[in-house]
């Protein structure tokens, strides 16, 4: 595990909060029943880094981040936000915390103005502060012509938008995603991704954990990635050095004329080539090794006679990053 | 502890409160955007009416042949059930409807603790009611006003067992969201469990401690103290302790449904 400990503790029982780092989970458990649902996980996320935090189903995402979040309690370990345990001080923990944990509702009867207003006053903001934030922000996520209407005669991803904005609401210095962009059309998700971006772009001190099953979604947002399995961390690292990690990297080979068996088979003989399938135009080349063997591997594609225009990696290194980790895990 | 620890309590539990103040303006909001409010005081004027125009028109010397609490005993003749009806409407789905609608999933990763939603809540609700209960014996010390032309003390004695009625059964109501999955199955469970669970209950263990059912044997439970609001008006009641076992219904079940609440995950 390539994650490195930055050697800050929690702080004891009894401790006020202090600005630890922006995100701890120690030794956190979670059981139903006889299910483990989070196991032993111990996971410190970087300060101002926007990590994603990738797993199949069922490998206790959710549920750790409703532990993070106040909605579930843990039964055993410790979940801190800032320095501040979640369990003990609820309060303490989530003020400068922004969520959207998976698809939540509104109360239908309010209005996003009025949304904002209550949620604003809970937050102990004043009604100025309430005013021009909320102005802001719904020009941000593009609600602004919505400011006045109903909330249950908005779309999923009208919702989606507002959850957004009213994460933003009291400048968080810490924002928590449980799959943000989970039932959206393809237009919503690519507006809220866009959303999440210029969050990422225009805030300095601010660090974000996101969980998603969306591969390119998290190649474009994140720069660290956290992989948990079966309820325990299996690999936390920056972007490059997790999809890097890999023994085996994949290259597209594109060719003018659609290779034939005989060229896929030639390709397949090249040096440190693991296998070769051809996909209509393409073939997705898996080459063992680090960069040097890529570059064997390229030398010796350009001296074959194949009409080869296009060498790149493959769009989908983390995915496959991702597969090889989860089935090693198993 | 340091006087700078003691004013940081005092500072967020003022801020607790402050927060509960919030939450019960939120939820008079949606009681007033919903239709429960209109239906209810459909309902009540519906019933006020009913009653006034029989005494009207089909008592000896109408109103003015009545006496004070002659009046009173007819108005509050269905009042326990009155307010049962407005418990189930404005208390049973309190607690469960955050989780079934999952507004959960909005206010409770807020920093925000969890006493201070149930308490907001509790205090909506009872803001609610109590404001019903409230006005019904306004108008029915009006008509003791333009009747009889006085207001009989047995009135007032009626109202706060009333309102300690109101308490009783919210803190019941609130306790049964605190379990429940579902909205629907909450607001059944609450009138069941007021309107006949309990009264069955008792009178089946009277039956087996006692071989028979006296009325004075059950005056611990809820109803029977609350029916004590209408009974006041033709016999001797001991209000005191009716209104003692109502608040001690009343702030067990609460605290119960808190507790509740509290362990509970979404």
């Amino acid at each position: 595990m390539s994650e490195i400990h930055d050697g800050n503790r929690p702080p004891s029982e009894g401790d006020a909060c202090t600005n630890g780092l922006p995100i701890e989970l120690v030794n956190l458990r979670k059981e139903y029943g006889g299910f483990v649902a989070v196991d032993d996980l111990t996971l410190q996320i970087k300060k101002n880094s926007f990590t994603g935090l990738l797993g199949p189903n069922g490998a206790g995402k959710s549920t750790s981040l409703k532990i993070l979040t106040n909605l579930t309690t843990a039964t055993g370990g410790e979940a801190y936000i800032n320095g501040c345990d979640v369990s003990a001080d609820p309060k303490g923990a989530l003020s400068g915390v922004g969520t959207v944990v998976e698809t939540p509702e509104f109360y239908l009867y309010l209005t996003p103005n009025e949304t904002f207003k209550y949620v604003g006053e809970i937050l102990g903001m004043s009604p100025e502060s309430i005013q021009s934030q909320t102005a802001d922000i719904l020009d941000k996520v593009k609600m602004a012509d919505w400011a006045d209407k109903r909330l249950g005669t908005f779309s999923k991803g009208m919702r989606q938008r507002i959850s957004l904005g009213i994460a933003l609401l009291n400048d968080p210095t810490v924002i928590v995603l449980d799959e943000p962009t989970s039932g959206l059309d393809p237009r919503g998700m690519a507006e809220t991704r866009e959303i999440l971006k210029n969050i990422r772009n225009d805030n300095n001190d601010l660090t974000v954990l996101m969980s998603s099953h969306l591969m390119h979604e998290v190649a474009d947002l994140c720069d660290r990635v956290a992989l948990i399995n079966r309820g325990k961390l299996v690999m936390h690292d920056d972007m490059e050095s997790f999809v890097e990690g890999s023994d085996v990297r994949t290259l597209v080979v594109k060719t003018i004329e659609a290779p034939l068996e005989d060229v896929v088979a030639s390709i397949s003989g090249l040096p440190h080539v693991r296998s070769a399938v051809r996909s209509g135009n393409e073939v997705a080349v898996k080459v063992e090794g680090d960069k040097p063997q890529a570059v064997e591997f390229i030398r010796a594609l350009a001296k074959t006679d194949l009409n080869v225009y296009s060498v790149a990696e493959s769009g989908n290194a983390l995915e496959n990053r991702y597969l090889e980790l989860v089935a090693e895990s198993r | 502890m340091s006087e700078k620890s003691r004013q940081g309590i005092q500072v967020d539990f003022a801020d607790d409160i402050r927060q509960s103040f919030v939450v019960m303006r939120n939820e008079i909001t949606k009681f007033m955007r919903g239709k429960k409010m209109l239906i209810y005081a459909a309902l009540t004027a519906v019933l006020l009416a009913i009653i006034t125009v029989a005494l009207v028109f089909f008592s000896e010397g109408g109103l003015g042949g009545l006496k004070g609490h002659q009046i009173g005993e007819n108005y509050t003749m269905l009042c326990t059930m009155m307010v049962m009806i407005a418990v189930t409407l404005f208390s049973s789905t309190s607690i469960v409807s955050e989780f079934e609608e999952r507004t959960a999933l909005i206010l409770f990763t807020k920093p925000i603790r969890k006493r201070s939603i149930y308490f907001g809540k509790l205090l909506a609700s009872s803001v609610v009611i109590v404001g019903f209960v409230a006005i019904y014996y306004l108008f029915v010390a009006a008509l003791c006003l333009v009747g009889p032309g006085e207001v009989p003390v047995d009135l007032w004695t009626s109202f706060a067992i009333a309102v300690m009625y109101a308490f009783a059964t919210t803190g019941v109501a609130f306790l049964i969201s605190s379990v429940m999955k579902k909205s629907s199955t909450s607001a059944i469970m609450t009138f069941f469990i007021l309107a006949l669970l309990l009264d069955i209950l008792v009178t089946v263990v009277l039956l087996i401690v006692n071989g028979n059912i006296n009325e004075n044997d059950s005056w611990f439970m809820i109803n029977s103290a609350g029916n004590d609001l209408m009974r006041v008006f033709s016999k001797s009641v001991d209000a005191l302790r009716d209104c003692a076992v109502l608040f001690v219904w009343g702030i067990v079940s609460m605290i119960g449904g808190y507790v509740l609440f509290k362990r509970r995950d979404f």
